[in-house]
């Protein structure tokens, strides 16, 4: 079943079709849930609450091609994730790093990142400061602009930015230090 | 942008990329069930919002109609029972004897051309007049009009007693519609004729009333004579009526309704108590303040019959359950208080029942309509008690047992109890 045929049928509520839906794009959502909260259970929570929105709101959708669905899902997934976050004000809390910790940055070997499984880089993500990872998700795998993500979050473009800089540094110290530790 | 990045960044958004988590365990049947329990409370918008005020709409008017059409049927029949049946019983049971007396003096019958409703009139008019003391002379235009309302439209111009035989014979060449049209008036001829003898006078109306009540058309007026007058008229009718047969003067009456009217003339009257009903409802939030109410209600129906054999009695018992299916509106919620407005019906199936110990069940479901204000007290978010006042109108299910609905199938109801919300 295509994407376009999948998204009327789910308009008209059919509900063999909104199980479709789910089963094909909710491994996706999910991950991206916990790339944000780092908690499986509040992952779980938000998918939930993401789809129940999704099937609400789907008449609002107006697909455009290929993959226009998949991207409106990972949207309102990454809306609720940030929700969360801000309900639980995870995003007031400042982030200071010392320039010092950050002084010491070593681009880390491109091909070296495949070497990492999948869960180990995520646990690295998720030791990231929550401001930080939360802007380096928005930037890395959400595309946003810093001026989107200062918008989408309430701050400064130029505090988007920093962060940003601030979570690729240490990411990097840590996948470094990930290899280093593996060799 | 991300594009600009250094390559392992680039690498990073790939590996992460293409990952896929497990699906959680039971995810989508936590998601379906949450879909299955407030489908109705998902915001709708456009089309859909539109369809489902469109159907509120429809099913509101479709229920208006069914309680306009209940409620003018009531006021119909109602009306017809206080513009006719007044002077069947107050001139007829006090002042049957004066037909003969009136043939006798040999009264024009054909001169007045009164109609029915305005005999009616004159009849109610002196009747107030007529309560302490019997007045003849005031009674015989009304016995006279009617009568002759009747021999104007059977055998126009019949001037003495004997025409009355020549009508009856002409009766019985009518048609089956005019009988049927015609069948209070039928009744009425029946009193005057059989109203010869002051003695008997209200045995024989009782045998007149007995006939009325089994009549097909079932007027207003043969049903108040049964319930009202009867209980007056008891006296050993049985046996008055084998003496009248043979004197001939039922011979008058036409053969149908002289035969149904002694195969039913047994029953005296009912004396219904007032019913009870129990019962468990629930009721969903559709959205938009509405709710659909639906259950099992149960309800016990008894009344005594009154038999006209040495004033024998019966209890009738019956046990109906019934499934109602209701449209709420909660038009104000104020604090832990619910305002609202009830509208629907419900199909009742009589489970089991009794007359004087034997089985007696009554086949054919009974449906009703109903409507109501009412005004709940939200203990928590999903019980409640409430106190409902409303309106209940009982369809005719065209069955022979004799019930409080029948009788007064339009009645005041006030229910009240503890509501479960979902």
């Amino acid at each position: 079943m295509s994407e376009q045929e999948l998204t009327e049928l789910c308009k008209q509520g059919n509900r063999q079709a909104q199980k479709i839906l789910y089963e094909r794009y909710a491994g996706r959502m999910l991950s991206i849930g916990l790339r944000y909260v780092g908690s499986r259970a509040v992952a779980e929570d938000l998918l939930h609450d993401a789809y129940l929105q999704i099937y609400s709101k789907l008449d609002t959708f107006r697909w455009r091609g290929e993959g226009s669905l998949q991207a409106w899902m990972e949207r309102v997934m990454v809306n609720i994730a940030l929700q969360y976050l801000k309900e639980n004000s995870a995003l007031c809390r400042l982030d200071v790093v010392s320039d010092k910790e950050l002084s010491e940055y070593e681009e880390p070997m491109a091909d070296r990142i495949n070497e990492i499984p999948y869960d180990e880089l995520m646990k690295l993500v998720y030791e990231l400061p929550i401001g930080y990872r939360t802007v380096f998700n928005l930037y890395v795998f959400e595309e946003k602009s810093h001026k989107e993500i200062a918008e989408l979050l309430g701050i400064k473009e130029k505090s988007s930015s920093s962060q940003f800089v601030r979570a690729k540094m240490m990411l990097a110290k840590k996948v470094n230090n990930w290899i280093t530790e593996k060799q | 942008m991300i594009m600009k990045e250094e390559k392992w960044i680039l690498e990073f958004k790939k590996k992460v990329d293409e990952h896929q988590e497990p699906l959680p365990l039971g995810g989508w049947e936590r998601i379906e069930n949450t879909l299955s329990a407030s489908k109705s409370a998902i915001p709708l918008t456009g089309k859909q919002a539109r369809k489902r005020i469109l159907n509120y709409s429809l099913v509101a008017a479709a229920v208006l109609l069914v309680v306009v059409s209940g409620v003018t049927m009531w006021l119909l029949h109602n009306s017809l029972i206080e513009e006719v049946t007044p002077m069947i019983p107050s001139k007829l049971i006090s002042k049957p004897s004066e037909l003969p007396e009136i043939n006798a003096l040999g009264t024009p019958l054909n001169t007045s051309h009164k109609s029915l409703l305005s005999i009616a009139y004159t009849s109610n008019s002196s009747d107030s007049d007529s309560k302490e003391e019997p007045c003849e002379k005031q009674e015989q235009p009304s016995i006279i009009n009617m009568v002759n309302k009747e021999q104007q439209e059977i055998v126009p111009k019949k001037e003495d007693v004997a025409s009355i035989e020549n009508t009856e014979t002409k009766e019985q060449n009518i048609s089956q519609e005019n009988k049927k049209k015609k069948s209070l008036n039928e009744d009425t001829i029946l009193l005057g004729e059989e109203l010869n003898d002051k003695k008997h006078r209200r045995k024989r109306i009782s045998l007149a009333l007995a006939i009325g009540n089994v009549s097909k058309l079932k007027n207003a007026s043969e049903e108040f004579l049964l319930l009202q007058d009867l209980p007056d008229n008891n006296i050993d009718i049985e046996d008055k009526d084998k003496e009248e047969e043979p004197d001939g003067h039922l011979t008058s009456v036409p053969s149908n309704i002289r035969t149904r009217g002694v195969q039913k003339k047994k029953v005296k009257g009912y004396e219904h108590h007032q019913p009870l009903t129990l019962g468990v409802s629930l009721r969903k939030n559709i959205g938009y303040n509405f709710f659909v109410e639906t259950g099992l209600m149960y309800s016990y129906l008894s009344s005594e019959v009154a038999y006209f054999y040495f004033n024998q009695k019966a209890e009738q018992r019956l046990h109906y359950l019934g499934i109602p299916l209701r449209l709420s509106w909660e038009m104000v919620t104020k604090k832990n208080f619910t305002f609202y407005l009830s509208a629907g019906g419900m199909m009742e199936k009589c489970i089991y029942g009794t007359l004087d110990g034997n089985k007696h069940i009554e086949k054919p479901l009974q449906f009703s309509t109903t409507a109501s204000a009412g005004i709940q007290y939200n203990i928590t978010r999903m019980v409640g008690l409430y106190i409902e006042p409303g309106i209940a109108y009982y369809f005719d299910n065209g069955s022979d047992v004799e019930t409080i609905r029948k009788d007064t199938p339009c009645t005041f109801t006030l229910q009240g109890g503890i509501r479960l919300t979902y």
